[in-house]
């Protein structure tokens, strides 16, 4: 009786006390949320920016997969919880497009290319082939060299690869494959390709890496920094710029227009991970967007290349079908 | 004094009560008797309150309580299943009513009870490590500090064996005449009625079939249910513990 | 009559309403949504659109073949490890450890399930480097897998606790009659539970249809309709009337399963007595059946230790060194542990709110007088939540609440947590209020109690057990729960299985069996303080 008393009581407590803990913070001053697609070392970075310039505890970040993020901003616009995000440049323009959500960035930002006034880049990322050389050689496969050698019969289910509908470095891969070959030809590829990976076909632009790393599967197309780090560190990872051209995607920093709930120091924020991110983005994703910044030659990518039509969701659906009609 | 008038219990087009009318004076036992589905709980229900009547009058040292709530009508009632609460032991059971009317009764009325019910021994004890007839007494015991104006028992020996039963039985008795108690006891059992109460009430149908002192039952029944269903019990018993000892004696 | 149970009525019509505002509504609103053209009107363009794409039917129709198969295999090693534990001689405390393995699954999410299968199982996995086996995972083999993992608690229950009300004593009286071992056990045996078998394959298909997962962490390419529920609500493309469709699809099968379970219960015997009489000795069914359930225990642990081990080691598969540096950063990041409280406080309210309207609900059908339609109005709500998937229930929410103030708070959370897990709860508490003595209340009265002293002083005394059983049942629903919320989480109100989700991205694996592991101890904790609450109360008792 007394116990049964005690625990209702002490129940009752920890939900006080847990319910303050958790909600101390949210409690008082609203936090910037801030939404990102970014990889971990980008977000890494960009918390290390806010944090050392007086911004921490003001904000809550949260992470989602491209796909995700994208289909909240086109479903949700400007009723969306985030204040701030970072995502792919794409997906800004076609949900700015849409639903009008963003605020023009009101601070000052020299890039080398044009960009929309309501974003800049935070990154810019290339695709690349992956290979683990000691799952390779344990295979006894060819290293390869183009996007085109992957459908070659020999990887079969030796390869892993993002699938477009969840990944937007999927999208660089049929990118690569639509540029170089006429349309037949690049339905043959991409139907190889996607034979090829079968069950290693992954939702997440770094799932392919994953399986690479941990020796799943031997070969992956992923992004090519995370290839680079990887090697540095010391693990049997090789990357190989594909023949047909490494194409890039950038990620960029948005401010929700909230109206009268816009809260100030979102765009405080997005002008801090400019002005104190990059230098710690650019260690990860070593493409320079800004006036000053230099790139270090060992992450040059062979054959840096752009996509002939503007990259757009509308785009991204249209390449979708195309991927659709290979499997 | 309890008056019923004309009391009538419905539900729907099912009649389970019909023109009920009947006096019983303060300090009387009356059993009320029927086989199963005659009304006779309903009437007890009706009585305490439970239930709310269709037609009719319930009277109550001249006034009219028909519509007065259960909790306001002073009435107790100790049920079939004694309904003792099984979380408690049985000295805070018996002394449940108390901590709502703490001047009830006083303490030595409630030592006097347990005395009185022989409870002594049994007050530390969870209700689950009781005997049917020590659970029985319990609950006549808190149904007892409450002070009832009128006390209604539900079937109080069905649950009991032999000899138990008649222990209860005496109990039962002394405590209407010890605390003046105006007694209702419903029971299916011919025996059990005839021989506890001052008056028995047979019902059958939802109707009096006869209402008198046991002797007027047994001497002049009324009709032919009493006859047949509650007398003929009677007989075979009788015949059958006569025909045991006279075998005995041969 | 009206002013006597002002009390219980309050309480009908707040759990009506309740019910009327966070299930009813949210549930035609999916309706709704189905039907509505995207040019506005009515229009059933979304079932067109839904019904000709080339994956769905597709989805379904795995969806039915991997939940099929992994129920029936449920169902078979569930009977054997039943067996084991009702109709053999094995030593009690084994008999123990068998039944609490085989229900510790439980108390994690069901998203972990498919990670330590990966890490168990895949290419480099624990077990795939231990015994040099080389299966595939991803897909058809890595959900059965996971379902059976997922379900087999609770298809083991369900044969367990009919296994314990069947009479014994028909073993022993089909053997006098002369009956063929065989034939014995067919008839003492199967036909007595042939009902309880067909409940547990209904039961365990339906888990597996709806469960979201295992298929998010496992399914790779194999999309069954879990995922493509997902993909229309929260995917690249979202589609709120193609997701309403899908939503309104899997409700299907959900709504069958129900029907079935009910038909089912006439299959069931009901013994009037279960005497324990000692079993026949057979050092052979024993031995066999004893080594049968520890093997499919051993199987079924031996994926989970993956997670004890991940979140140790510097850097798996590469780096197999003992060390605790993700344990001390994963403590150091104060976002991450601040998850764990979010998911503290939601599974205790959840616990707290639940416990009460169960028990409110359980009291106006147990232990009321209201008229019997108000009762069955009860009855349905929980008949209908027994219907709907988690992930129904959360698009649900979605769609009703996004863009109101309620949206992504701990309120909605919360709230959708009762309703979604309100049948078993309620079912246990009306079951065990029926039970109690039904004069009480009049008793009490006249004894001078109002209603309410009556239920502190009589009823919640009595019923204090099962109190703790919901509440327990609750808590860790809540603890490990994702189909729902995955929909309502907000950043600020994330919990931990949403956040797993999320880690899920980077593959940030330490992290996640580290989540894991907090559910898990959280989770023990919750069972051993009820269990020795129960265990001291029961001493207390024989102490009287």
């Amino acid at each position: 009786m007394k116990l049964f008393k005690k625990i209702i009581l002490v129940s009752t407590a920890a939900v006080l006390v847990s319910g303050a803990l958790a909600g101390c913070s949210s409690s008082g001053n609203k936090e910037v949320v801030f939404y990102t697609n970014a990889d971990d070392e980008a977000v890494v970075a960009m918390q290390n920016a806010l944090d050392s310039n007086g911004y921490s505890g003001q904000y809550i970040i949260q992470t989602f997969g491209t796909s995700e993020l994208g289909g909240k901003l086109l479903a949700e616009g400007k009723n969306i919880e985030a204040d701030l995000i970072t995502m792919s440049s794409y997906y800004i323009d076609s949900a700015q497009e849409e639903k009008d959500m963003f605020l023009d960035l009101t601070f000052d930002h020299k890039t080398l290319n044009e960009y929309p006034s309501y974003y800049t880049p935070i990154t810019c990322q290339e695709g690349a082939i992956i290979v683990n050389t000691e799952a390779l050689e344990a295979e006894g496969l060819a290293v390869p060299k183009s996007i085109k050698d992957l459908s070659n019969p020999e990887y079969l289910e030796k390869i892993s690869i993002p699938d477009i509908t969840g990944s937007s470095t999927g999208w660089l891969l049929v990118q690569d494959v639509l540029s170089e070959y006429s349309e037949d030809e690049a339905k043959t590829i991409m139907s190889g390709i996607l034979k090829n990976a079968g069950p290693h076909l992954e939702s997440s632009g770094s799932g392919p890496i994953k399986k690479v790393r941990s020796g799943e599967v031997p070969i992956a197309f992923g992004l090519r920094h995370q290839a680079v780090r990887d090697k540095k560190d010391g693990l049997p990872i090789e990357y190989i710029d594909p023949t047909e051209g490494n194409f890039s995607l950038t990620e960029s920093v948005a401010v929700i227009n909230h109206d009268n709930e816009t809260n100030p120091l979102a765009m405080e924020m997005a002008e801090c991970i400019i002005k104190n991110g990059r230098e710690e983005l650019l260690e990860t994703y070593p493409t320079p967007i800004y006036e000053g910044e230099t790139a270090d030659p060992e992450n040059q990518s062979a054959n840096p290349k752009v996509f002939s039509q503007p990259l757009t969701v509308d785009l991204l659906t249209e390449h979708t079908e195309f991927v659709e009609e290979c499997r | 004094m309890l008056e019923l008038r004309n009391l009538r219990k419905s539900y729907g087009s099912n009649q389970v009560l019909n023109d009920i009318s009947l006096d019983i004076q303060d300090c009387e036992i009356v059993s009320v008797l029927g086989p199963s589905g005659c009304g006779k709980t309903t009437l007890l229900n009706v009585i305490l309150g439970i239930t709310d009547i269709t037609d009719g009058q319930i009277i109550f040292n001249g006034e009219d309580i028909s519509e007065k709530p259960m909790e306001q009508r002073g009435f107790n009632i100790v049920f079939q299943d004694y309904a003792l609460f099984p979380n408690l032991n049985a000295y805070k059971n018996i002394t449940y009513g108390l901590k709502n009317n703490p001047n009830i009764s006083t303490q030595e009325e409630v030592e006097g009870l347990i005395n009185l019910l022989n409870l002594n021994e049994h007050l530390d004890k969870s209700i689950n490590q009781l005997s049917g007839g020590q659970k029985q007494r319990v609950a006549l015991a808190r149904t007892l500090v409450m002070k009832p104006k009128l006390l209604l028992l539900d079937e109080p020996l069905s649950a009991l064996d032999g000899v138990i039963k008649e222990s209860i039985k005496e109990r039962i008795k002394t405590i209407a005449s010890e605390y003046k108690l105006t007694t209702i006891i419903v029971t299916h059992d011919p025996e059990e009625a005839l021989t506890i109460s001052d008056k028995v009430l047979i019902l059958n149908k939802g109707e009096i079939s006869q209402y008198g002192t046991p002797e007027e039952i047994i001497n002049a029944p009324k009709n032919d249910f009493v006859k047949e269903f509650i007398l003929k019990q009677l007989t075979i018993k009788k015949n059958n513990i006569f025909s045991l000892f006279g075998g005995n004696n041969e | 009559m009206n002013k006597k149970n002002f009390e219980i009525k309050t309480i009908f019509v707040f759990v009506t309403v309740l019910f009327t505002l966070f299930l009813i509504v949210p549930m035609c609103f999916v309706l709704i949504k189905s039907v509505m053209a995207d040019s506005g009107g009515l229009g059933f363009e979304h079932y067109i659109d839904v019904f000709t794409s080339k994956g769905f039917l597709q989805a379904v129709g795995r969806s039915f073949l991997v939940s099929s198969v992994s129920a029936v295999i449920t169902v078979v090693l569930a009977f054997i490890i039943a067996y084991a534990v009702n109709n053999t001689n094995l030593p009690n405390p084994l008999k123990k450890i068998i039944s609490i393995t085989t229900v510790f699954p439980m108390l994690l999410p069901t998203i972990t399930y498919g990670f330590a299968i990966i890490y168990s199982l895949g290419k480099k996995g624990l077990i795939t480097e231990f015994l040099g086996l080389n299966v595939e995972i991803y897909g058809f083999r890595g959900l059965v897998l996971g379902y059976v993992i997922y379900t087999l608690p609770i298809a083991f229950m369900l044969i367990n606790n009919t296994f314990k009300y069947i009479d014994k004593k028909f073993i022993i009286v089909s053997r006098v009659m002369g009956d063929s071992p065989l034939q014995t056990f067919f008839i003492t045996c199967i036909r007595p539970i042939i009902g309880t078998l067909g409940a547990a394959f209904v039961q365990s298909f339906f888990l597996s249809f709806t469960d979201f997962g295992i298929p998010a962490a496992i399914g790779g390419e194999y999309t069954v309709v879990a995922s493509t529920l997902y993909n229309e609500m929260l995917g690249s493309a979202p589609n709120f009337g193609n997701g309403a469709v899908v939503a309104l699809v899997m409700l299907i099968p959900s709504i069958l399963s129900i029907i079935l379970l009910n038909r089912l219960e006439k299959y069931n015997f009901r013994y009037n007595t279960s005497s324990n009489i000692g079993i026949e000795k057979n050092k052979v069914r024993d031995f066999i059946v004893g080594i049968l359930s520890v093997v499919i225990l051993i199987c079924v642990l031996s994926v989970f230790v993956v997670i004890f081990i991940i979140p140790f080691v510097e850097s798996w598969p590469y780096k197999k060194i003992f060390s605790i540096e993700h344990i001390i950063e994963f403590f150091k990041d104060t976002s991450l542990f601040k998850i764990y409280l979010n998911s503290l406080l939601v599974s205790l309210l959840t616990a707290l709110c639940g416990t009460l309207i169960a028990y409110g609900a359980a009291l106006v059908t147990s232990r009321s007088t209201l008229s019997r339609k108000s009762k069955q109005v009860v009855e349905s709500i929980a008949l209908i939540i027994n219907t709907i998937p988690g992930m129904v229930l959360g698009i649900a929410f979605m769609l009703v609440f996004s863009g109101t103030s309620l949206r992504n708070t701990f309120f909605l959370i919360v709230v959708c947590n009762i309703v979604h897990f309100f049948s078993t709860p309620y079912l246990m508490m009306k079951n065990s209020l029926s039970k109690m003595c039904a004069s009480w209340e009049t008793t009490a009265m006249l004894m001078g109690d109002n209603w309410f002293k009556t239920i502190v002083r009589v009823v919640t005394p009595n019923a204090k057990f099962t109190i703790m059983e919901v509440f327990s049942y609750y808590f860790i629903n809540a603890m490990v729960t994702i189909s729902a919320v995955i929909f309502i989480v907000g950043a600020r109100t994330m919990v931990i299985t949403t956040k797993i989700k999320e880690l899920q991205h980077y593959a940030k694996f330490d992290d996640i069996f580290t989540l894991s592991l907090l559910i898990l101890a959280t989770n023990l904790i919750v069972k051993g303080i009820f269990a020795f609450i129960s265990k001291s109360q029961e001493k207390r008792k024989e102490k009287r």
